[in-house]
Formats: C-alpha cells, sequence, structure tokens
C-alpha cells in the first residue's frame, strides 16, 4: 500500500461504519442554544477599538485598557499578564457590570500562579522584527517576558527568550511573537463580543453599528469614560439612544427569537434571570495547519475543521459535560468532560490557547491555506503562512485566555502543567489491571472471580464494584445480603495483594433514613432549584439531590464521609469511583440539570456546570487523603466528568464506549486528546462497555454484539499499553473475564497482562516525568517527533512514553497491519519481540496475528523491565530488572528509571531513587539523577538485553566500589541480539559494564 | 535440621551411595534431588546443560525453567515450585509466587527468604483438610449407595410402568364402554325431557302471546344485554361466572396488551417522583434506550414501577410474557381441578344458551344422567392422562440407569438467606421466589448437559429488552439433595450448584478416598 493511502486511512478515521445510534434529539447543537445560534455566524461583526491613553503598564509589570466599541457600546477592561512558566493571559470583563463581577472559580487554577513583569517595548528594540513599522506608526503596543525556551528535558540547560505581545489597536487585536514569528492571534477577525449583563427593559437593543459608519470615516483618538468615541476633529460620537428608536414590538419578538430571557431546552425551560451574558472571540494559530486537544470529543486526533473550506462538521465542537448515551463517532458533540484547551503544531512551533471558562462553550475550528493567510497578515512583508482558526464562543463568564508559547511541545505541557497542575504520581497498583464489571453480584461473586485469577496465573491489581453493591444505591453503603461482611472481602484480596474499588455517585438518595441524605439535607448541601427549594433528580435511586460540590465546605464534608469509621465497611485497600458526575440527571434537561439550578453560593448551574465532575473528583481524592493522617497511602479515584486540571485528582475513562471494533479504534485519539489536555492517567473501557442487551434502538432491535476472542483480545493487547488498563462491561452483557472465551485466548490475555506488568516500572517511570514535567504518558507521535509531517494525523499509532511505540490492530480479521516509522534519516526502531530493525522514515507491513501487538523500541532508548510473571503489582515489588538497550546506528542509548516505595508521599520528600543508563563508546553506565537515604531499592539488574549488536569478546561490569567482574553472555547471530547474564548488582547503584569487542566497529 | 538428618542418613552403610551426594534441592521433592547431583545439570527440555552452580541461582537458564524450581527466575516458563508442607499434604505452587511476599505454602517455604514472613499453619490445615475430607467422603459413600438404591428403583419402574399402563388400558376400556352406555340413556332422557320441555313452552307461548310487542322486545334485549359480558369488565367483575374459575390466567392488570405498543411502563405502576415525571416531560427520554440503560429492574426501582409482589429485577416481568400454559402444574389434583373447570365452563355456557327457557322444567332423569355421564368422561380424561404421563415417563432421559427419576417426584428450594429463594423442580422448571411472594419462572427443564454433571433450564420468563431468563445447574455428589448456591452472573443467567446423590459415582468416591488417604497423618508426617 502506498505511504499516502496509508496516512489517507489513517486520517479518515472510523471508516468503519458509523452507526447513528445516540439520540441527536436530546442534545442540543449549535443551531438549538441560543447563544450558539446568535453569535455563530452574525450578520456583521462589531469591532473593538483600545482606546490608546487606556493603556497602562503597571509597576508590577500588568498592562490594563479599556476597549471600546461593539455591538453594544458598552466598554470592556483588558488585562495583560505574564507568567514565569512562559504563559500569558488577556482577559477582557466588563468595566461596569450590572451586577457587578462575573463569576468566575477561584480554585481551578494552581494557587500560586508565579507571575513574571511584562516590560514596553521601544522602537529601537524592534529594529529589523516585522513589528516595526506598525509600532513606528503607533499603531501596536508591543510588550515583553522572558520565558523559557529550553526544548529539553533537563532544567539547567534552558534558555530565556523573550515573548512579544503586539497590541494592535484599531480595531483590537493581540499578537504573540516568537521572536520575529507570530505564534497566535487574539481577535484578528475582530470576532470579539460580549453580550454585558442588562435590565430587561434594555433587551435587544443593539447599537445598530459601533464600526466606521458610525465614526463617518472619523480617526479616533480617545474615548471617554461612557464608551464613546473622541475623534481627531475634536467631535465626539452621539449616544445610540439618541439614535432613531428602531421598532419596539420587532425588537422584543427579535429578542424572543434570540433566547436572551428565556429559552427552552427539549421540554424544560431555562428562566435565564440574567439574560443574555453570552462571550466569544477568535484565535488563529498561525502556520499551523494542525490542532489538537478539546478533550473530550470521539473526533480524530487532529481536530477537523467545523467551517470553512474542508469542514468536516457541520457543528462547532461543545463543551458541555453530559452523559451520552452510545455516544457517537467521528462528532463534535460534547461528552461527559471537556477541557478547554487548543493547541496548534507546526513543524517549528507548537503553541496553545487555554480559553479558561467553564460554562458550556463552542468552538468552531477552520484552516486557511498561505494564500488566504497573505489577505489578512499584519504584516504584509512577511512570508504567507497557512493558518487555523478557533471562535470560542462561551454562554456566560468572562474572556480569560492563556496563550502558551511553547515552542516546543515539552514546553507547552509545563506551561500548561504551571496553570492547572500535573498528574500525582499514581500508587503503583493502579498502574496494574483493573477488573470491573457491572455488577460482581456478591461476595461469592468476588471470590470467584478473584479465585479464577489466581488458579489461571492471571496477573490482576483491582477489583471493581459497580452501583448494585450498594444498599438500593446508597452510595458509602452495602447491599447486606450481597456483600455482608465487606471488611473481610476487601482484606480476602489485600491478601494476594489486590484492591477494592467501589462506585460513589454524586446524586443522593432522598431518603431520611439515609445518614448521608439526611445530614447533607440539614447542613443545606445540596443544589437547589431556581426557587431555592432542594433539586430533585431522577438517577440510579430514583428521587436524588445532588451534593453541591462546587462549595468549599462540602467538599470538605464530603471528603470526611470516607473516613474510616463513616464509610463502614471501608478498608484501606478500598478505593473510589466517581460516575455519574457531569452531573447526569436522568429527567434533566439534556439528561443533565437545569441551568437556571443554584449551587449554595447562589450561583447559577450555567456558570460552573463543567467544573462539577471536577469538584467532585476533588472531594473525593481529598477524602481518600484525609481517611490516612499518615500521608502513606496516595488516593486514586476514577472520574468520568472532567475538566482543566482535573489531572490532579485522578484518573479519567472514556465512558459508555460500546463493544464495536470502531470504539477500540477511537480509543486512542480520545486517550492521545486526553494526555495532550493534561489528563494522562486515561483509559477505555477494555471490550467496550455496552455489549449484547445493552442497547436497543427506537424498534426494539438489540444494539450490539458481545466482544468475541478476536475483538477482546485485540482491544485487551491496545488496552495494555494505554496508561489506565481496565476491563468493564455492562450488566446485560456477557460476562468477559480473561477465561470466559477459550483456553487459548486466556494463554493469549495473560500474555498481553504480562506485557503491560515487564513495563510496570517502565510506566511508573513515566507517570513519575509526568508529575514532574508534565509530559503526557500515551503520546501523540508528533510529540516525540515534531518535525516529521507524516506523523501529524496519525491518531492510530502512539507513543507510550518516549520509547515504546505502540501500533495496535483495531480491524476485525486483521492479520497485519501498517506501521509507519516516524524520525529523521537513520532513525532505528526494533520489534520488542523478534529485534528487527526497521529504519525511519518508512512504512512497512508488519504481521500481527492475534498473539501479537506491533511494539516497537526506539532506537537510542534503554527499557527497564520485570520479567517475572507475578500475581499482582505489588507482588513483583522487589523483583529484579532487565534493561533492553535499543541503540542508535551510532551505538548509544540511554534510559531512565524512578523507583520508590509504590505508595504514600515520602517521595515529595525525596525517598525514591532515579537513576539514567546510558551506553556509549561500547559502556553502559549507571548514574544516578537522585539518590535518597530513606529509600534504597534492593532490585538488582539480572539480564542486560542489547540489540543489534556485534558479539563481543568479553564484558565486564564495574561497581560503586571498585571490583571488577567478568560478566558472561550469550550473542544470538540470527537476531544481534546480546544477552549479558546475571550483573546481579543493584539497579539503582553506580554501576557499569563495558563491552568489548574485537573491532571498536563492531560497536555499532 | 534437615541438612543434619541427611548426614546422619549418609552415615548408614546402608544407604544407597546416590542420596549420600545428595543435597537438598531447594523447590523439589527429596524423591527427585537425585536429578540435581554431578556437576551439570540438563534442562528437562535438553536446551541446554548449565554448571551445577547455576541450579536455583535465581536465574532463568532454561527455556523450561527446569533450573529454577526453587525461585521465581522462570516464572514466566511454567516453573513450580515444590512445598512439603509437613503436617498437611506436599503442593506444588506456581514459580510466581515464591518470594512474592504473599505465603502461599502452609510451610510458608514459598517466601524463604524472608524469613519470619509467614507462620507455618499446616498442621492445623492438615486437620481442618482432614475433617473436610472425612465428611465429604462419607458424604460421597452415602450419596453412592442412594443412587445405587434409586438405580435399582428405576431398573423395576420400567416393567412397573408397562404393567401400569396395561392396567390402565384396561380400566380405560371398560370406563369407555360404561360411559357410551350411559350417553345412550343420557340421550334418550334428553329427547324426553327436550318434548316436555318443547311443549311447556308453546304452552306457555300461547298464554302470552297477549302480551305487547314492545314487552317482548324489552324482554330480548334484557336477554341480549345479559348474554353479553359488559364491555370492559374484569373476569373478576361477571360474578359467578369468575367464581367458578381457579385458573391462574395472569390478572388482566398484567395482560401484555396492557402494555403500550411500544413496550412502555404499565400505567398504573408508574409513580412519577414528586413535582416531576422521571423521565421529564421531554419526549425524547421515552426512547428505548434511555428506558434500557436507566432501568429501574434493579433495586428501588421497584417501589418506582414495579407492583408489590412483583420480581425485583423485572416487575413487568409478568405483564411482558406470555402466559405460561406450558406451565402446568405437575400435581395431580390441580390438573383435574383445571379439568374440571373447563368442563363446567362448557355446562355453563349450555345453561346460558337456553337461559330463556328457564321456566321450563328439567327432567330429573336426564339431570341424574347428565351428572353420571360428566363422572365418567371425567373418569376417562383422568385415566388418559395417567396413561400420557407414564408414557411419557419411559421417553423422558432420567440419567444413566435412571438415576436421577426420584428427582422428578420433588421440588427443591434454596434456604440460604438474601432476598430471594430459588425453587428447581427436576424435569419441569425452576423459579425465582421473593421472600414476601411472587414467583417468577426462570426456566424450563430442557436436559442434561455435560455428561449429566448439569441440569439445563431454559426458556424461562423473558427479561425486560433481555433474553429469556435460564438456569444452568452444576451437579455435586453428596448424601442429600439440596441447594448449595445460586448465582446471576449475567443479567437473567442464573447458575445454581445443586447437590444430589444422584450425581455420585464410583470415581468421585475413589477420589474421596484417596485424597482422605493422601492427608492421613502418618503419610503427611512421613514426607520429609
Amino acid at each position: 500500500m502506498a505511504l499516502s493511502t496509508f496516512l489517507g486511512l489513517t486520517t479518515l478515521f472510523a471508516s468503519l461504519h458509523v452507526g447513528s445510534a445516540v439520540d441527536h434529539s436530546k442534545f442540543r447543537t449549535c443551531a438549538k442554544t441560543g447563544f450558539c445560534r446568535r453569535r455563530r455566524n452574525p450578520e456583521k461583526h462589531h469591532g473593538y477599538v483600545v482606546a490608546p491613553t487606556s493603556l497602562s503598564l503597571s509597576p508590577a509589570g500588568t498592562v490594563t485598557g479599556t476597549l471600546h466599541g461593539g455591538e453594544f457600546g458598552v466598554s470592556l477592561t483588558l488585562t495583560l499578564q505574564a507568567y514565569a512558566s512562559g504563559a500569558s493571559r488577556l482577559r477582557i470583563t466588563e468595566t461596569n457590570p450590572l451586577h457587578g463581577p462575573r463569576w468566575e472559580p477561584n480554585d481551578i487554577l494552581e494557587p500560586e500562579l508565579l507571575t513574571t513583569p511584562l516590560r514596553s517595548v521601544g522602537l529601537a528594540e524592534l529594529e529589523g522584527h516585522p513589528l516595526q513599522a506598525a509600532a513606528a506608526a503607533k499603531e501596536v503596543a508591543v510588550y515583553a517576558y522572558a520565558h523559557e525556551v529550553s526544548n529539553t528535558a533537563s532544567p539547567s540547560a534552558a534558555a530565556a527568550e523573550d515573548a512579544l505581545i503586539a497590541i494592535q489597536l484599531h480595531p483590537f487585536k493581540a499578537t504573540l511573537y516568537r521572536g520575529a514569528t507570530a505564534a497566535l492571534t487574539l481577535n484578528p477577525g475582530g470576532r470579539l463580543y460580549f453580550e454585558h449583563h442588562r435590565k430587561r427593559d434594555d433587551a435587544a437593543v443593539p447599537i445598530t453599528s459601533v464600526d466606521s459608519d458610525v465614526h463617518g470615516g472619523k480617526t479616533i483618538v480617545d474615548f471617554h469614560e461612557d464608551g464613546l468615541a473622541v475623534y481627531s476633529d475634536g467631535t465626539k460620537q452621539k449616544r445610540a439612544e439618541d439614535a432613531p428608536a428602531a421598532d419596539a414590538g420587532a425588537m422584543a419578538a427579535a429578542a424572543r427569537a434570540d433566547d436572551l430571557w428565556e429559552e427552552q431546552i427539549g421540554s424544560h425551560r431555562d428562566s435565564k434571570p440574567f439574560g443574555p451574558a453570552s462571550v466569544g472571540m477568535d484565535v488563529t494559530y498561525e502556520g499551523a495547519t494542525h490542532v489538537y486537544g478539546l478533550a473530550e470529543h470521539a473526533a480524530p486526533l487532529n481536530l477537523p475543521s467545523t467551517t470553512g473550506p474542508g469542514a468536516r462538521y457541520a457543528d462547532p465542537y461543545r463543551m458541555y459535560t453530559l452523559d451520552v448515551y452510545d455516544y457517537e463517532l467521528d462528532s463534535p458533540m460534547a461528552l461527559y468532560g471537556g477541557v478547554p484547551l487548543l493547541l496548534a503544531h507546526s513543524p517549528n512551533m507548537t503553541v496553545g490557547t487555554l480559553w479558561f471558562n467553564p460554562t458550556e462553550t463552542f468552538i468552531d475550528i477552520s484552516r486557511r491555506d498561505a494564500e488566504q493567510s497573505l489577505l489578512s497578515s499584519l504584516t504584509a512583508k512577511s512570508a504567507p503562512r497557512p493558518s487555523t482558526s478557533a471562535y470560542w464562543m462561551s454562554e456566560s463568564g468572562v474572556i480569560d485566555v492563556f496563550m502558551l508559547p511553547g515552542p516546543s511541545p515539552q514546553r507547552i505541557f509545563s506551561q500548561y502543567a504551571a496553570l492547572t497542575g500535573s498528574t500525582p504520581l499514581p500508587p503503583r497498583f493502579a498502574l496494574g489491571y483493573h477488573q470491573c464489571r457491572w455488577n460482581y453480584n456478591d461476595e461469592e461473586d468476588v471470590r470467584y472471580v478473584h479465585g479464577k485469577f489466581e488458579e489461571l496465573d492471571l496477573p490482576f491489581d483491582v477489583l471493581w464494584l459497580d452501583i448494585e453493591h450498594t444498599d438500593g444505591k446508597r452510595y458509602f453503603t452495602w447491599d447486606q445480603y450481597k456483600f455482608a461482611n465487606p471488611k473481610e472481602m476487601q482484606q480476602q484480596l489485600s491478601a494476594t495483594g489486590r484492591k477494592m474499588v467501589t462506585i460513589v455517585d454524586p446524586h443522593i438518595k432522598k431518603d431520611m433514613g439515609y445518614s448521608v441524605y439526611k445530614e447533607a439535607h440539614e447542613k443545606g448541601y445540596f443544589i437547589n432549584k431556581a426557587d431555592g427549594q432542594e433539586l430533585d433528580g431522577w438517577c440510579w435511586p430514583g428521587s436524588s439531590a445532588y451534593v453541591d460540590f462546587t462549595s468549599e465546605k462540602v467538599r470538605d464534608w464530603w471528603a470526611s464521609r470516607f473516613a474510616y469509621d463513616k464509610y463502614e465497611g471501608s478498608t484501606p485497600t478500598l478505593y473510589t469511583w466517581n460516575d455519574m458526575n457531569e452531573p447526569s440527571v436522568f429527567n434533566g434537561p439534556e439528561v443533565s440539570m437545569n441551568k437556571d439550578a443554584k449551587s449554595i453560593a447562589g450561583i447559577e448551574h450555567r456558570e460552573w456546570h463543567n467544573l462539577y465532575g471536577m469538584y467532585m473528583h476533588q472531594a473525593t481524592a481529598l477524602g481518600l487523603l484525609r481517611r490516612n493522617p499518615g500521608e502513606d497511602s496516595r488516593p486514586f479515584v476514577l472520574s468520568r466528568s472532567f475538566y482543566a486540571g482535573s489531572q490532579r485528582w485522578g484518573a479519567i475513562w472514556t465512558g459508555d464506549n460500546a463493544c464495536k471494533w470502531s470504539h477500540l479504534e477511537a480509543a486512542a485519539p480520545m486517550l492521545l486528546s486526553l494526555g495532550l489536555c493534561g489528563i494522562t492517567f486515561s483509559g477505555a473501557d477494555v471490550g467496550g462497555f455496552l455489549g449484547k442487551g445493552s442497547h436497543t434502538d427506537g424498534a426494539g432491535r438489540a444494539g450490539w454484539d458481545d466482544p468475541d476472542a478476536e475483538l477482546f483480545t485485540r482491544w485487551f493487547a491496545a488496552g495494555a499499553y494505554q496508561p489506565f488498563f481496565r476491563g468493564h462491561a455492562h450488566e446485560k452483557s456477557g460476562r468477559r473475564e480473561p477465561w470466559t472465551f477459550d483456553d487459548e485466548t486466556t494463554v493469549r490475555l495473560r500474555a498481553f497482562a504480562m506485557q503491560r506488568y515487564q513495563l510496570l516500572a517502565y510506566w511508573y517511570t513515566l507517570f513519575f516525568l509526568a508529575e514532574t514535567t508534565g509530559m503526557p504518558t500515551m503520546r501523540p507521535l508528533w510529540v516525540s517527533f515534531p518535525t516529521d509531517e507524516q506523523t501529524f494525523d496519525n491518531g492510530k499509532q502512539w507513543m507510550a512514553g518516549g520509547d515504546l511505540m505502540v501500533a495496535p490492530v483495531t480491524t476485525q480479521g486483521a492479520t497485519w497491519v501498517n506501521v509507519y516509522f516516524p524520525g529523521s534519516v537513520g532513525q532505528l526502531w526494533y520489534d520488542v519481540v523478534s529485534g528487527r530493525r526497521h529504519a525511519a522514515p518508512s512504512e512497512a507491513r508488519i504481521d500481527a496475528p492475534i498473539d501479537a501487538i506491533p511494539v516497537f523500541q526506539r532506537g537510542g532508548s534503554i527499557v527497564p523491565r520485570q520479567m517475572r510473571l507475578r500475581r499482582s503489582s505489588v507482588a513483583m515489588a522487589d523483583d529484579p530488572f532487565t534493561l533492553v538497550v535499543a541503540p542508535t546506528s551510532g551505538g548509544s542509548a540511554s534510559g531512565r528509571l524512578y523507583l520508590d516505595s509504590g505508595d504514600g508521599y515520602s517521595y515529595r520528600k525525596g525517598a525514591y531513587a532515579y537513576w539514567k543508563f546510558e551506553l556509549s563508546e561500547g559502556k553502559l553506565t549507571a548514574r544516578p539523577l537522585h539518590t535518597s537515604d530513606t529509600y534504597s531499592p534492593s532490585n538488582v539488574l539480572e539480564r542486560l538485553e542489547l540489540l543489534n549488536t556485534a558479539p563481543p569478546e568479553s564484558i565486564t561490569l564495574s561497581t560503586t566500589d571498585g571490583a571488577t567482574r567478568d560478566l558472561t553472555f550469550t550473542h544470538v547471530a540470527a537476531t544481534n541480539r546480546l544477552v549479558v547474564r546475571k550483573p546481579d548488582v543493584p539497579v539503582a547503584s553506580g554501576w557499569s559494564i563495558t563491552i568489548k569487542y574485537a573491532n571498536d566497529s563492531d560497536r555499532s | 535440621m534437615r541438612r543434619g538428618n541427611l548426614a546422619l542418613l549418609c552415615g548408614l552403610a546402608l544407604l544407597a551411595r546416590p542420596l549420600c551426594a545428595q543435597q537438598p534441592v531447594r523447590g523439589v521433592p527429596r524423591s527427585e534431588w537425585a536429578a540435581y547431583t554431578g556437576p551439570t545439570f540438563a534442562c528437562r527440555d535438553g536446551s541446554g546443560s548449565l554448571p551445577i552452580a547455576q541450579l536455583n541461582d535465581d536465574y532463568c537458564d532454561c527455556t523450561d525453567g527446569s533450573d529454577e524450581p526453587g525461585t521465581s527466575a522462570c516464572a514466566n516458563t511454567g516453573g513450580r515450585f515444590y512445598c512439603a508442607n509437613k503436617g498437611f499434604k506436599p503442593t506444588y505452587v506456581r514459580a510466581g509466587l515464591v518470594g512474592d511476599g504473599i505465603c502461599d505454602c502452609c510451610d510458608g517455604t514459598d517466601e524463604y527468604a524472608r524469613p519470619g514472613a509467614c507462620t507455618d499453619t499446616c498442621i492445623q490445615a492438615g486437620e481442618a483438610a482432614r475433617a473436610v475430607a472425612a465428611a465429604t467422603l462419607s458424604s460421597v459413600l452415602g450419596g453412592l449407595q442412594k443412587a445405587q438404591q434409586w438405580e435399582a428403583e428405576a431398573a423395576t419402574n420400567t416393567g412397573k410402568w408397562d404393567s401400569e399402563i396395561a392396567a390402565l388400558k384396561v380400566s380405560l376400556i371398560e370406563k369407555k364402554a360404561a360411559a357410551d352406555a350411559i350417553q345412550v340413556e343420557k340421550a334418550a332422557a334428553e329427547l324426553r325431557e327436550s318434548e316436555a320441555r318443547k311443549e311447556f313452552l308453546e304452552k306457555k307461548a300461547a298464554e302470552e302471546a297477549a302480551k305487547q310487542a314492545e314487552e317482548e322486545a324489552k324482554a330480548a334485549t334484557a336477554a341480549g344485554a345479559g348474554a353479553e359480558m359488559p364491555s370492559g369488565a374484569s373476569v373478576e367483575d361477571s360474578g359467578a361466572v369468575a367464581s367458578d374459575h381457579d385458573l391462574s390466567y395472569p390478572s388482566v392488570d398484567h395482560h401484555p396488551d396492557e402494555v403500550g405498543p411500544e413496550g412502555e411502563y404499565p400505567a398504573d405502576d408508574y409513580i412519577p417522583p414528586e413535582g416531576d415525571a422521571p423521565y421529564g416531560d421531554d419526549p425524547h427520554l421515552e426512547d428505548a434506550e434511555y428506558r434500557a440503560r436507566y432501568r429501574d429492574d434493579y433495586g428501588e426501582g421497584g417501589e418506582r414501577f414495579g407492583g408489590e409482589d412483583e420480581d425485583e429485577h423485572r416487575p413487568w416481568s409478568e405483564g411482558d410474557d406470555e402466559p405460561n400454559l406450558d406451565d402446568e402444574p405437575g400435581d395431580d389434583e390441580e390438573g383435574r381441578g383445571r379439568r374440571a373447570t373447563w368442563h363446567e365452563e362448557d355446562e355453563h355456557e349450555a345453561a346460558q344458551a337456553t337461559e330463556t327457557d328457564e321456566a321450563a322444567p328439567k327432567d330429573p332423569e336426564a339431570e341424574a344422567l347428565r351428572t353420571k355421564h360428566r363422572e365418567a368422561m371425567d373418569a376417562i380424561d383422568d385415566l388418559e392422562r395417567q396413561m400420557r404421563e407414564l408414557e411419557s415417563k419411559k421417553t423422558v432421559d432420567y440419567g444413566p440407569n435412571g438415576r436421577f427419576e426420584p428427582l422428578s417426584r420433588e421440588c427443591y428450594t434454596s434456604a440460604l438467606g438474601g432476598e430471594w429463594n430459588y425453587e428447581i423442580c427436576p424435569f419441569k422448571n425452576a423459579a425465582q421466589k421473593g421472600q414476601s411472594g411472587g414467583s417468577t419462572t426462570i426456566g424450563n427443564w430442557e436436559g442434561f448437559a455435560d455428561d449429566y454433571k448439569t441440569l439445563k433450564f431454559t426458556n424461562g420468563q423473558h427479561c425486560w429488552n433481555g433474553p429469556a431468563r435460564s438456569l444452568t445447574v452444576s451437579l455435586e455428589c453428596g448424601a442429600e439433595s439440596e441447594v448449595l448456591s445460586v448465582d446471576e452472573p449475567e443479567v437473567c443467567k442464573y447458575t445454581m450448584r445443586f447437590r444430589t446423590p444422584a450425581a455420585c459415582t464410583q470415581a468421585q468416591a475413589d477420589a474421596a478416598k484417596t485424597e482422605l488417604d493422601a492427608l492421613a497423618p502418618e503419610r503427611v508426617h512421613d514426607e520429609l
């Protein structure tokens, strides 16, 4: 197959038949949503201008200014700030808001964002810069701040460079420059709008125009505080009220049509007491044709356009956390979570923006090629570049955009982590295999499943209980018949090193006999309806109230419910799963909550909807943290809903996927997008949640089948190389534990589970790096090969860390896959099973029989493995290591290994070992990146495997005490694989191994 | 200790030389130590030969893992570790369980590298296992005895049934002949009766000829209305008609037709939550997929949609299912009762048809003959039914040598605690019964499977939006027949463990004996 054809197929994504099973009528589109309908394609754009004299730079280095103009002539305040991490932030708020400042969450971003001052950039400094002329003409105000541009992971090698931000005054737009290159522009098309809070009587009295028509061709020199322009001839703009009044009746009709003061969502009425409040702006990513992120959508990795040439979707991407049953693939529809982060990548730059607004948001993506971009270029002199634009529209809130200047993918991730936090190192067991089902019926069932895993030597770490374990869906309780002895059950699991997870959802059964409800009810900790009465929503338990997780004191209360004496039957090996936290309200609009419901602080649901799931996730994680005062145990909480920053609280999964090949294929781009959005501890239900019997269409026809052995095997293999690895199944689907297919399949599944567990320390090291650098553990190829344009659309393969590339089979009946080997000329790849080499850049057809998943180790890497099949992660903690060395064509390689106690927080006090292994000129050396007096791992190096090497003459080990010892080895000529036997030194110690060849040229 | 004993033994000239050269080999039973002597060790699979120093050196050299019987190094290659388990019985555990921090051998030797990590529990384990094995053996032997008894009974059954059938045939002929005779008498009497009544009525008609036409019309209308059941009235509403009926048809409330055209919930089962409908007034939320998901068929959902006596899992199940007419009770009395009501029904219809003739006198003789005839027919029906049952018994597979046949005469109910009891009636059906009443058929007899180790009940009541319920019963041997456990691993697919003498075989008895012997104290203590 030709390369182009192959890439074409990967781009097409989910080319298998995609049924339209989701109920489209239930979920709103842009056209059915008032603010999006009003704002997506307005008849005209009403520009804003910056009053030149309003711009000021504070001593602390913050720029403020006033925007005038717009549709309503209401002035806005602009704030520009920069952060030490490299990000800069443009905020636009109403200068004189009718109801005071709009609600904004103050506890989502990292608590102390370290700012860095902006400085004004003079003309002299712009000598030769594309901005020179515009600055000289005072068309732009230019500011700069220092930011790190280092490409390397080592901070010591970081270099600082100035980022420039040019604010164009008339019309307003702001461009971020990296050096002389424009990276991104805010409001390039003048689409900024801000529906100010207003009195109802004032509704729909738009100023017909504040554009040049209004100003009659006059030059604006200033604006007054009343928002009217002052012209160069000394005259002043007239007030809109002085203009002839439009027909009031027609206006009122228009207002209704535009859903300004109330809105119908299905059969639900949204009372909208504050009227229209939408805000929006466009952003152009200069030079980029590839954009990523905006998790969570079931869309290709490189997000297709929604408007303009080549638009794939008719609707914009939507961000409104929803419980979407049987979600559709290849769609911009909203799903369970939403991170409004968009990354744009081109071969020489990665940039991004975080649209920090938690209200319902639509995003239109459009692309322009170089010629189209030329027409709108700020500086006509610059070479034409293609660009991609995103037009962001939010229902309420303020305009608050973080610009992430990159320029490398690594820098983007650290810049984003500095804002929203990174993924804390999970307890090590959480990286093992998780076995879930709705439901394991009772304690006997749990014993049975546990016993089968033991009997069949199938490794696993966690067994999960879904909603049926409770007493009538009263979370924090146990069914008195089926789970009469929960502590004993957990102890039986922990006796073999296993943990248990129970589900705890946010809807609380309205039952005064249920202590959780009674207590929260009496304290007034539930969400209220618009009229102030406790909201009554329908969910699993029936009539339910919803905990107000937006309140810190309620989160504290919720956390306290996880104390061992409060959550009866819980033990330290019990962890938690938060489902339905979009929130899912079965009888609510779009299966969620009325937008005019109120938090106990009186803030409307529409303001914090997208945050609800994250706040719950946070509260639960705090509960698991606080139940162990000794801080010797890390929380593990899985959540379905999420927002920017959810990575701080635990893992995320992609919700109710379906048992279809297409969903297996879709898992990779969805998880990659999550990782790009900071949420790297993520997974998709292995096997596909919805199976036989879990669905019927309107005509009563059954939806899908359960997975057959082939689909389940392929999915299990792929899941073994994704960060969160859990098998799950709907209650009406058949049992699908690894032994339920046939004996051969059980053997295969065990082998794939072994691959996972062999690499557990590798994954653990990746998660250490995720915490410390923000790097995702599962990465798109382009993150590792940012200049290889062939990778930019590839959502089928991925990098597990920097050293392993995975190319799963996602097609029924396939026995091979086309694999693209990325990198520049000379980059080698090694098949992890056969050791066979592949040279990049190339594409090859790789055999993948049912018992294989193509995985390749990057030439130049060293991967630690623990080869012994154990029952669980705990059981292998002390096992020896094999280092697999895959050298570059020059014979060099390096790798890292992080080790700690596997749980607790002593690692944050330095109790960990972090070592680097380097092969250079025939010598493999272990070097400490971090050592500790309080933690020294006993794991030894039992084996060294060197790929692609000639038979050596001798191999000598040197240890820290200066002793040397010859090592025995075997060399397999057929594969050029060298296996060195038993160095038998602590892997985390200062050893080196010298490989002596007859000729130096044999090293490589 | 062990080494000391060995040295002592080696001092005795009587012992064979190889034993003296033996060193203990961790993870290998003493009887096999001899294979590990000498300067080299050959992998069992012939994959290589190693210096003996590489035996159990915590590095896997042989592809079959045979060089590391005492470590976890060959955990990936199916290696296994021998624990002597003195006081219990020796076992092998997987190599991967060696040194993993979890005590797997009762003597704790799999965690030898962590002295003190495990306590030796073999003595207790041995005692417990002996008690269990002894009880098992006793139970198996008891069961086997009973099974043999059942087989013996079954051997006589076929002959017994044949002679019963023959006897029945004889009486059937007699009864039919008697009935025919009564029929002749009855026909004659009824002819007389009919003529007398006709005469009476003609006379009466003449007397009433003078009455006005509208009165006749009125009378006719009243008669017509009386003959027709008011539309929409329930069976119970029809008074006498219903009172004579014991038929256990589902009540009209649960007739399938009452379920909405798209399977909506019965309106009278629907209790909306306060202030709002459970799916809102959003018509889209009524879609089947949402019902499929937000199924109320579990737990508290029953409060919401289900009737009080309904199956918690499927509150609408009866309404959703066809009335199970095949589910005829096997009980003789009920069978007769049911047949009788059909006759009464026929007669009642006949009475209705002549309602206008009520005033006409009935002939006492004819009446008596009718009763006599009915009784004769009933007796014939009964004999025929008995014959059918016996004939069908002859065709039923009652397992090897018919040893399961006695189970066909019993039903067994789980008494496991919990919300539900489960009842199986082998060769008939199985049901789930709520503590507070209500019963759901979870399967009808299908047959044996898995070489008579499994009973299958299939095609039970349908789950809403799901499959027909089914039950798979795994048989275990024991002295008594009893339900051991019930599970529902997948929705509406039940499994049961059932103990019965019929499942006992000589092989099981032998195995139980072997097990007990293996645990005999003198044996387990003897093993070094």
